[in-house]
């Protein structure tokens, strides 16, 4: 009986004693609660670590989506129209986002909300037109009644700006890309 | 005579010992073809296998028998030669018609939400197109995006759009297919490598290209004779 109960212990403290850090995934050494040593890991391997005390949680590193809701926002002319995004992000300081946003519905509230304030501010400033086609199709004679000012290409490009440092700074996400999803008139 | 006057007490020493023999060699064996099972893996002509050792990647097998360290070594295989479909603008049904021994029937359900669109000169564009695509690597299919087939259908959405933006809508209707199509499937794989997804874009295809007004009477028709024709297969269901 005592050699079993002498195994099973040796057991249990060996596999706790290490983790396999699994492709995709970064792992986080907590020590009573607080990050230790040289984690957050990001590198798949074969880690050692103190039985029991020390916990290792992980988190997913592989480019993550983010789809957003139709949003209702004015343009520059007043006219009302429906601006669908969506995002691709991953995190990179996992102990800060850890710290700010504890999960990964948190995490797409937040980008929702930093996301969506950069579009409406900057689809605000132009007019309607500028969302749906590119600049530097001049040469296109059919659609030379209008003179774009930066078109979608760029808009997109700001909001990305935007909405990429707000949430590099402060929740250690990195935006990969913003795209306009959809673009339409509010009443069809 | 003597041979059979075994005490019982050595008698139950000798079965024990038996026993334990017999335990311990059936152990040993069920050990062995377990790590002979979990030793080896095939991979079939349309696969290949991702290998993951000690969770790091390894290496990438094609098709064949392949052995594998058990405990340590771990597969996933992945269908790389099969190329899928995402419609866009409509899904593909099948519709059972069981009474009458009938094979299924395909037809197409129309998704507003994406076909609609508006061209640069802001009219109203109903676009159904099929972009097809399959696994170029397995490994950045599996461990560099969470869901590739979102990525996918995110990035097509906006690349037509945008293309379909960029265009009058008799440049979108009538002239210039090939041009739009090729650029789309241009803008999706310069994303999709972007996230390194380990996807190829096969081919994008346009399937219908319409003003949306005067095709919605034509599709309230077909609603219509949809709904008539299950109608009619309820009944006849009635009278068998």
């Amino acid at each position: 009986m005592k050699k079993i109960i002498f195994l099973l212990a040796l057991f249990f403290s060996l596999r706790s004693s290490y983790y396999i850090l699994p492709e995709g995934k970064l792992a986080i050494i907590t020590q009573f609660g607080r990050p230790v040593g040289e984690s957050p890991h990001y590198n798949p391997c074969f880690y050692l670590k103190l039985p029991f005390i020390q916990v290792v949680s992980f988190l997913d590193k592989r480019i993550l989506d983010w789809d957003g809701t139709p949003k209702l926002i004015p343009t520059k002319e007043n006219e009302n129209i429906l601006v669908d995004t969506t995002a691709r992000w991953k995190i990179i300081d996992a102990l800060k986002y850890l710290k700010t946003l504890e999960n990964q519905d948190k995490a797409l509230e937040a980008i929702e909300r930093v996301v969506d304030a950069a579009t409406r501010n900057v689809v605000l400033k132009y007019n309607r037109i500028e969302t749906i086609r590119d600049l530097g199709d001049e040469n296109n004679k059919e659609l030379s009644d209008v003179q774009l000012k930066v078109g979608r290409e760029k808009l997109t490009e700001m909001i990305f700006e935007i909405a990429s440092k707000e949430l590099k700074s402060e929740f250690g996400i990195e935006l990969i890309d913003v795209q306009l999803k959809r673009i339409f008139f509010e009443n069809v | 005579m003597n041979d059979l006057k075994i005490s019982p007490r050595e008698e139950l020493e000798n079965f024990k010992k038996g026993l334990k023999k017999i335990v311990n060699s059936t152990f040993f064996i069920i050990l062995a073809i377990f790590a002979s099972y979990t030793s080896y893996y095939i991979v079939d002509t349309d696969e290949e296998a991702v290998v993951i050792r000690l969770g790091k990647y390894y290496k990438t097998e094609t098709a064949g028998l392949h052995f594998k360290l058990p405990y340590l070594d771990q597969i996933q295989k992945i269908k790389k030669s099969i190329i899928s479909n995402e419609e866009f603008g409509f899904r593909t049904i099948m519709i059972e018609n069981k009474n009458l021994e009938m094979p299924p029937h395909k037809t197409t359900e129309k998704r507003f939400k994406e076909a609609l669109m508006l061209s640069g000169d802001m009219k109203i564009v109903d676009v159904e197109w099929v972009v097809q695509y399959k696994v170029s690597n397995p490994f950045d299919y599996l461990f560099k995006t969470k869901s590739p087939i979102t990525n996918i259908r995110a990035v097509s959405e906006s690349a037509m759009r945008r293309i379909v933006g960029n265009r009058s809508f008799s440049q979108v209707s009538a002239t210039n297919r090939e041009e739009i199509v090729q650029d789309v499937q241009k803008i999706i794989q310069e994303n999709l490598d972007r996230y390194s997804s380990g996807v190829q874009i096969v081919s994008v295809k346009l399937q219908s290209v319409n003003s949306y007004f005067s095709f919605a009477p034509a599709l309230e028709k077909q609603n219509k004779a949809l709904e008539s024709m299950k109608k009619s297969i309820s009944t006849e269901e009635l009278k068998i």
